[in-house]
């Protein structure tokens, strides 16, 4: 007993002194995060996790709730009517209420997996009976699909590997910005300190460079 | 043909070539196929089959034909019988003209060779039907009504089979119990696929790391931002024959233009690849299934001159960016130098014949838009 009480001591003073050191210096963090993970590697480490959701998983098996380990609702998206029009039609209305990036990007990805599976079906029906698939095919389509035209996925090449090229990760206390390229395009992501590890809470593009 | 009209037979030299039925619900006058035959001496026999009247309205030897092209409304080869009228004001047409009738059994008849023909007109709220006859056969009619003013849409009759055919509208004197009137009119008539690939990618390879001052500029290589590379695919499809459709009072997705008034301007669908509730090029080409067909989201399935858009896969805001096909051939830049790959060219970042999925994961949407112009 008296060996669990100090070691609980122990732990709790660790952590005090871990959590002042992250504020003091915002280098170190804590909790969450292994001993010894500096925040910048946790940052990118937390970004490649999901550019590795995104780019090496295929769109058919993404787990679009595997973004909440990555991402999460803040105000730091801005989240404009229209894009809260089109979280409401595709995850319901209530989603869309407080929706930030990691809603945004549920529904942006849920939408594009139900337009996946709606295209391949007619896709394979078309090729079953040695035909393109018709303009009205497309356009019924497009009508099931909440009036956008569905893009189909190919599995991600095995070979390939998320590359992210880091500009700058600067952390003011619970408050990340990474300016960092992913290979299509350069952008600003702004991370949050949140429940013990970093989250993002939204991406910008600055230049498109597909 | 009407609707007291039966059936014949046609017989040339002795042999039968067929048998057609002259019904229809309204008159259309002047309707005709043609039969090919040697040179020299034939006899053509009409037997009436029955089943109500049989006419005759003139035969033809030797009639002459157009083949693969843009036919305006003025051409000599559309031969117009009944009312018709110049309209007034036609702006965003082709090539600024348009006849209009809205007198009953007023037509034309237009003989052509090749296997596919579009008939290019305006939609707006005064509009009728037009009664569609091919080779003496009924296709229907083609509903011209509109709330709004829409140019340059087109109905494409393809699969005719190679040879001479002769195309027949008359103004059917019905319409949409919306419209106000029964005007059916004509733009321009296209036999064949007249878009002319070359020159798009000769276009596209003389530009790819340029600006041509006779068009808008939205960015240079490096600019940030540089949002050209819609404006640059727009420049490739005008190059190989692709009309504008302008007009500069309107800006929605049923045009697609550039004009310059004290400095360079374009319509959004000219230079804008997606947004939300704005006209941009994605919404345009939904519109016109007489100029682009919607191929899928794999673009090595296109040709040259044809393009595609792409959407960034971080952000919502639909295709971020688009990219011309220009052909097979070798690698110029970007990787796989020098090996034999569908090439692809773009503005903003600038690139001249890289492989057509250069820098694309996976995770990047796309939406691939052939040519059918």
């Amino acid at each position: 007993m008296f060996r669990q009480r100090f070691l609980g001591a122990i732990f709790l003073i660790a952590a005090v002194v871990l959590l002042g050191l992250r504020v003091t210096f915002a280098q170190e963090s804590a909790d969450v995060d292994p001993p010894g993970k500096t925040d910048t590697q946790a940052i990118m480490d937390v970004m490649l996790q999901f550019y590795q959701l995104l780019r090496e998983t295929p769109v058919r098996t993404l787990d679009v709730k595997q973004f909440a380990e990555v991402l999460k609702d803040t105000p730091d998206y801005e989240l404009t009517a229209e894009t809260q029009n089109y979280v409401s039609v595709i995850l319901g209305s209530e989603a869309a209420q407080s929706a930030g990036y990691l809603t945004a990007m549920q529904a942006k990805w849920t939408h594009l997996q139900q337009g996946d599976r709606l295209a391949k079906g007619v896709i394979e029906q078309a090729k079953a009976e040695n035909r393109e698939v018709t303009a009205e095919e497309w356009q019924a389509l497009a009508e099931q699909n909440h009036g956008k035209l569905p893009p189909t996925f190919s599995d991600p090449d095995p070979n390939y590997k998320v590359q992210l090229q880091y500009e700058s990760i600067e952390i003011n206390e619970d408050r990340a910005v990474v300016r960092f390229d992913d290979g299509i395009a350069y952008q600003e992501a702004i991370l949050r300190y949140m429940e013990g590890r970093w989250y993002i809470t939204n991406i910008i593009p600055i230049s498109v460079h597909f | 043909m009407a609707n007291n009209r039966g059936s014949h037979a046609v017989y040339i030299d002795g042999q039968l070539k067929g048998a057609y039925g002259s019904y229809a619900p309204e008159i259309r006058r002047q309707v005709g196929k043609t039969w090919s035959v040697s040179a020299g001496n034939h006899t053509i026999e009409v037997v009436v089959n029955g089943g109500g009247l049989t006419d005759v309205d003139a035969f033809a030897i030797d009639i002459a034909t157009v083949g693969e092209g843009v036919y305006d409304n003025d051409h000599s080869h559309i031969r117009y019988f009944g009312s018709w009228a110049d309209s007034s004001y036609t702006p965003g047409t082709y090539n600024n003209s348009l006849k209009i009738s809205n007198t009953p059994q007023s037509g034309f008849r237009f003989t052509f060779t090749g296997d596919e023909i579009t008939y290019i007109y305006s939609m707006h709220s005064n509009r009728g039907r037009a009664a569609i006859t091919i080779d003496g056969n009924n296709y229907g009619y083609i509903d011209q009504y509109s709330p709004d003013l829409r140019r340059q849409i087109g109905r494409t009759f393809s699969g005719l089979g190679l040879g001479v055919h002769i195309l027949n509208v008359v103004v059917s004197g019905t319409k949409n119990a919306s419209s106000s009137d029964y005007y059916v009119d004509l733009d321009a008539l296209v036999v064949g696929n007249v878009y002319d690939r070359t020159a798009a990618v000769n276009y596209a390879d003389t530009w790819a790391h340029g600006r041509n001052s006779n068009y808008p500029n939205y960015g240079n290589d490096g600019d940030n931002p540089c949002n050209d590379c819609t404006n640059f695919v727009s420049q490739v499809l005008e190059a190989g024959g692709l009309p504008q459709i302008a007009h500069v009072s309107y800006d929605n997705d049923y045009y697609w233009y550039t004009y310059y008034i004290s400095g360079w301007s374009s319509s959004r669908t000219w230079r804008v690849t997606s947004a939300p509730d704005i006209p941009s090029i994605q919404s345009h080409v939904g519109k016109y299934e007489s100029r682009y067909r919607y191929m899928g989201s794999d673009p090595s399935t296109l040709n040259a001159g044809d393009f595609f858009l792409m959407d960034l896969d971080t952000n919502v805001s639909g295709a971020d960016h688009a990219r011309v096909i220009v052909g097979w051939g070798i690698v110029q830049e970007g990787d796989q130098l020098g090996q034999w790959r569908l090439l692809a060219s773009q503005h903003c970042v600038d690139r001249k014949r890289v492989r057509w999925d250069y820098n694309l994961p996976s995770s990047i949407s796309k939406w691939a838009y052939q040519i059918v112009y």
